[in-house]
């Protein structure tokens, strides 16, 4: 039994912690020949309890590689991550099933995510069945309200997802996550692949649970409006680290990185024609990294420290927010 | 603007309620009915259907629908050998005056027969070691693999000519050999396939949920991979019934007098040409089944194709 | 004289369940030099009437039901299959959603790029087909011209080493090639990085201008639309609901759907503002429904709107809209 005095100080510590959490894999080039890249580096994260956070960046970041690191779908190369106070780093299969419960994803495209030879029904009872062994009338009960729960009607039990629309699959994965009371859920650009008048049913659906249930949220996405929508905190990630983070609203109206206002001008608004190109350049391959702050290379603030030096993680800006640039350290943003 | 003046109820009346659309249909009765309809579309896979349905129909009906049932084995009738094609003999007798044609209807049941039993423990046995291979990797992944190879690296009918010999000649014999030579085809299939559906969002939506690995591989993985197993099958009882059929040829199969095609036209060998019809009607029967189900395997790959499932 | 005319056009899918009529009578303009963006959701039919300007619709199971395709003044629904060949390219060209699936990976940029030039001179009734040298001179030229540095690096690689943009440079670069009067984007940057998108919708505007080219880009995303097209029409199954001046239309939309629409995008710039969804979902266009075919989600709906058609008319200057109970009319 925890005392009160442990409990507050446990509501108070992130649901999640990440610390200078690494993954490298390793990708094998020739017959003979492997090298390894870094798709996520040195990462300090947390997920204050009950609140969104999101992870935006462009493809190949390594933001959906920090989502199965949390979820230890995949195993950290170095670093630590904390879940609700239980260090699940090198937590085996075993030690991690009770906590499989408490931790969910969402992935981006539901059609994939449901098996195609599986009924709504099946694929929400799984959750159920493999971690409570519900069987019989109590099992079809209880999918049942986590079906009316979504807001889809019994009819849909027992459809199979070729014979469901985005939305009412996107439901369906949403039904699932839910079945078995999760603190933390993962949303991997859940409405990426949705058309923009479901997306915006199903964002307020996301929203409306997670103030109901008391949800922790690490939301990915590439789309900075929905993230501006949804979280209360976002990171920006370059290269498989992040560059910046603090509250959404700041980061998202005022970035400091320049990556981060980069990333916000590139965004075509709806009420202003013509787009111009706000950095020039790919994304670099993380197989080779450039040197120094990996941004340098189509940044416009580079000087010859961004070149060798990598910038850490600091305080920056309002102090509310962390940025990781020699020139905001320097005062030249 | 004004509204044009039209027979229609008058703008600004709440809309009715509207009658509910008529939708396509769904379930697996639209399925099947798909299935048939996408059969029937090509010539090829109707007539592979065809055949295989005259296959299995003289298979099943074989002993009472033969004209002449007692020469099924022993009967012995000389005075009418090796008779050439007539209305009472439609293909012709064989050198101890049996019917070929009740022969070749009988034999239609053991080879149908043979080639099943084949293709079943064939898949029973390599499927779920592929599924396994390929969803668990590492050194598991490399020993299955690799006495996979190494099945696969001797000519299968060169490898079963040995196990016959061992065990020695008869239609069981053959049936296990074949099924010893035929299994890795499935471990490489069902692995190949089973590599690409453990990277499926669905199956990391399993592992998030706790799922054990026998649940993943058996309810997601395994019936994800069905599809080009049963098209694979398919088209194996064809091969099969080939296979045995040759072992019968050389005389280590089904032997005379058992009314098989292989061992019928091993006998019948030696009295070609003069007496040819009787090496042209097992063979044609060969002939058939294996096009049959060769036909037929194209057809399902058409139907279990997803992206023929369009509209 | 447009460049090219729409003119009740309709396109049915015959499959196992039935006819889907995926396109129920497009009318459309568009003048050498426009800009016209195409936009509206999953199934409405704006990528299948993009594929219809190149006759790219396997046929069947597509059938065209009525109407015409006119491209200066040829019916391309008519065309024989020769001409229809020698017009693709070099009087229309298009660009695709994922540059990676229309680069062969086993042959480099400089092949394919020679390939289709030299593909373009044989489809030219008379032409004279370039040598190997000239074509690849002109390769280079066009990748010079889509912003692509070195293009010489450029072409000696394979697909594989290029980034996601670069190849979709490639790709418009290839669809230059025949020196086309109007390019079609399909969905163009939907595969790409924010970042490169924006580099990738600008050298669209620019390519636009410097060249002349009338643009038919379609998307499911306003905000594109509204960064490379002056003007726009949206669609929703199987029919143009409203066409208008980009901006016009994001301002004061008259159709419901299109104002559901816009209302359902999220504004970067204005996080108060909640997006809202569309009741409902799309039509089957196996059984579309009757008269207006938005009527079932429709806020504004009456009774006549189950039972008739609206055409799409002329409501304000430049502005077309198909729908008995405008917005602000």
């Amino acid at each position: 039994m925890s005392t009160p005095r442990s409990e507050a100080v446990a509501a108070m510590a992130p649901l999640v912690e990440m610390r200078a959490v690494t993954k490298r894999f390793r990708v094998r080039r020739g017959a003979f020949h492997t090298t390894e890249i870094a798709a996520v580096s040195e990462v300090d994260l947390g997920l204050p309890r009950g609140t969104a956070v999101g992870l935006v960046g462009e493809s190949g970041c390594g933001k959906s590689t920090v989502a199965r690191l949390i979820l230890r779908l995949l195993d950290p190369t170095a670093g630590s991550i904390r879940f609700d106070g239980t260090d699940i780093t090198t937590l085996a299969e075993a030690g991690l099933r009770p906590l499989r419960r408490r931790m969910q994803l969402i992935h981006q495209n539901p059609s994939a995510a449901l098996n195609p030879r599986m009924t709504a029904f099946a694929s929400i009872a799984e959750p159920l069945v493999v971690q409570e062994g519900a069987r019989g009338g109590v099992l079809v009960e209880r999918v049942a309200a986590l079906m009316a729960e979504v807001g889809l009607p019994g009819e849909f039990l027992h459809r199979y997802p070729h014979e469901m629309s985005g939305g009412q699959r996107q439901r369906v994965c949403i039904a699932r996550a839910l079945a078995l009371g999760p603190s933390l859920v993962v949303l991997d650009e859940p409405t990426s692949a949705l058309d923009v008048s479901v997306q915006a049913q199903i964002l307020e659906f996301l929203q409306s649970l997670r103030s109901g249930h008391g949800l922790t949220y690490l939301f990915i996405s590439h789309n900075l409006a929905v993230v501006r929508q949804v979280c209360d905190r976002v990171a920006v990630m370059y290269l498989g680290r992040i560059v910046e983070e603090g509250p959404a609203d700041a980061v998202l109206s005022a970035p400091l990185h320049p990556y981060a206002q980069a990333l916000l001008a590139a965004v075509p608004r709806l009420r202003q024609g013509g787009v111009l190109p706000s950095v020039a350049g790919d994304p670099p391959n993380p197989a080779s990294p450039p040197s120094g702050c990996a941004f340098h290379p189509r940044c416009r603030f580079a000087e010859a420290r961004c070149r060798t030096e990598r910038p850490d993680l600091v305080a920056g800006g309002d102090g509310e927010r962390r940025v990781a640039c020699h020139a905001v350290a320097e005062g030249r943003i | 603007m004004a509204p044009p003046a039209t027979a229609v109820p008058a703008d600004g009346l709440p809309a009715q309620p509207a009658p509910r659309a008529p939708q396509p249909a769904t379930g697996s009765a639209r399925a099947w009915r798909l299935a048939l309809w996408l059969l029937s579309r090509s010539f090829s896979s109707m007539l592979g259907l065809a055949l295989v349905l005259f296959i299995v129909t003289l298979a099943l009906l074989g002993p009472w629908i033969v004209p002449y049932p007692a020469d099924a084995e022993g009967a012995i009738n000389l005075l009418n050998k090796l008779e050439p094609p007539s209305a009472a003999h439609w293909f012709g007798t064989d050198e101890v005056g049996r019917d070929i044609l009740t022969r070749v209807i009988l034999g239609t049941r053991v080879s149908l027969l043979a080639g099943l039993a084949i293709t079943l423990a064939a898949t029973a046995i390599g499927a779920p070691l592929g599924v396994l291979a390929g969803y668990s990797g590492g050194r598991l992944r490399e020993t299955i693999m690799r006495i996979t190879d190494m099945f696969l690296s001797v000519p299968g009918l060169v490898l079963s000519l040995a196990i016959v010999a061992a065990l020695g000649p008869g239609i069981g014999n053959a049936v296990i050999a074949l099924i010893i030579v035929w299994w890795p085809g499935y471990v490489r299939l069902a692995e190949s396939k089973t590599l690409a559906i453990k990277e499926e969002p669905y199956v990391e939506a399993a592992r998030v949920v706790g799922a054990s690995r026998a649940r993943i591989l058996f309810r997601h993985v395994l019936p994800n991979c069905l599809s080009p197993l049963i098209v694979k099958m398919s088209m194996d009882v064809g091969q099969a019934i080939l296979a045995v059929a040759s072992l019968g040829f050389i005389g280590l199969g089904a032997r005379p007098p058992e009314p098989e095609w292989g061992a019928m036209i091993s006998v019948a060998r030696t009295y070609m040409p003069d007496w040819w019809w009787y090496a042209v009607a097992p063979g044609a029967f060969i002939y058939v089944s294996v096009l049959g189900f060769n036909l037929l395997g194209d057809g399902l790959r058409d139907i279990l194709d997803p992206r023929s499932h369009r509209g | 004289m447009s460049l090219l005319e729409i003119a009740d056009y309709r396109l049915a899918f015959d499959t196992f369940d039935g006819t889907h009529h995926v396109l129920d009578g497009i009318d459309l303009a568009l003048d050498a030099g426009e800009t016209l963006g195409i936009v509206g959701e999953t199934g409405c039919g704006k990528s299948v009437l993009a594929k219809s300007l190149l006759r790219l619709n396997e046929c069947p199971p597509a059938r065209v039901v009525s109407g015409a395709i006119r491209f200066k003044d040829q019916d391309l629904l008519t065309l024989d299959a020769r001409a229809m060949r020698s017009l693709r390219g070099r009087a229309i060209a298009m660009v695709f959603q994922d540059p990676a699936s229309f680069l062969n990976p086993v042959l480099g940029i400089g092949a394919q790029m020679t390939d289709a030039i030299c593909g373009q001179d044989g489809a030219q009734p008379g032409g004279r087909r370039r040598s190997r040298r000239e074509a690849a001179r002109m390769a280079a030229e066009l990748l010079a011209s889509v912003g692509l540095p070195e293009p010489e690096r450029i072409l000696a690689s394979y697909p594989h080493q290029l980034s996601g943009g670069m190849r979709q440079r490639v790709l418009i670069a290839m669809a230059l090639a025949g020196k086309p009067a109007l390019l079609v984007a399909d969905e163009p940057t939907t595969a790409l990085d924010v970042t490169v998108q924006a580099q990738v919708l600008a050298l669209i505007s620019d390519l636009v201008r410097s060249r002349g080219l009338a643009l038919i880009l379609i998307s499911h995303d306003l905000g594109v639309i509204s960064a490379a097209c002056a003007r726009v029409a949206v669609m929703y199954a199987g029919t143009i609901v409203e066409e208008a001046p980009t901006q016009a239309l994001l301002a004061a939309p008259y159709h419901p759907y299109a104002r559901g629409l816009i209302g359902a995008v999220p504004d970067l710039d204005r996080p108060g503002s909640r997006p809202r969804g569309i009741p409902g979902s799309i039509p089957s266009l196996l059984f579309p429904p009757s008269g207006c075919r938005f009527h079932p989600r429709c806020p504004r709906a009456s009774g006549r709107c189950g039972v008739e058609k609206p055409l799409l008319r002329g409501i304000a200057p430049g502005r077309r809209v198909a729908c008995h109970h405008p917005e602000g009319a």
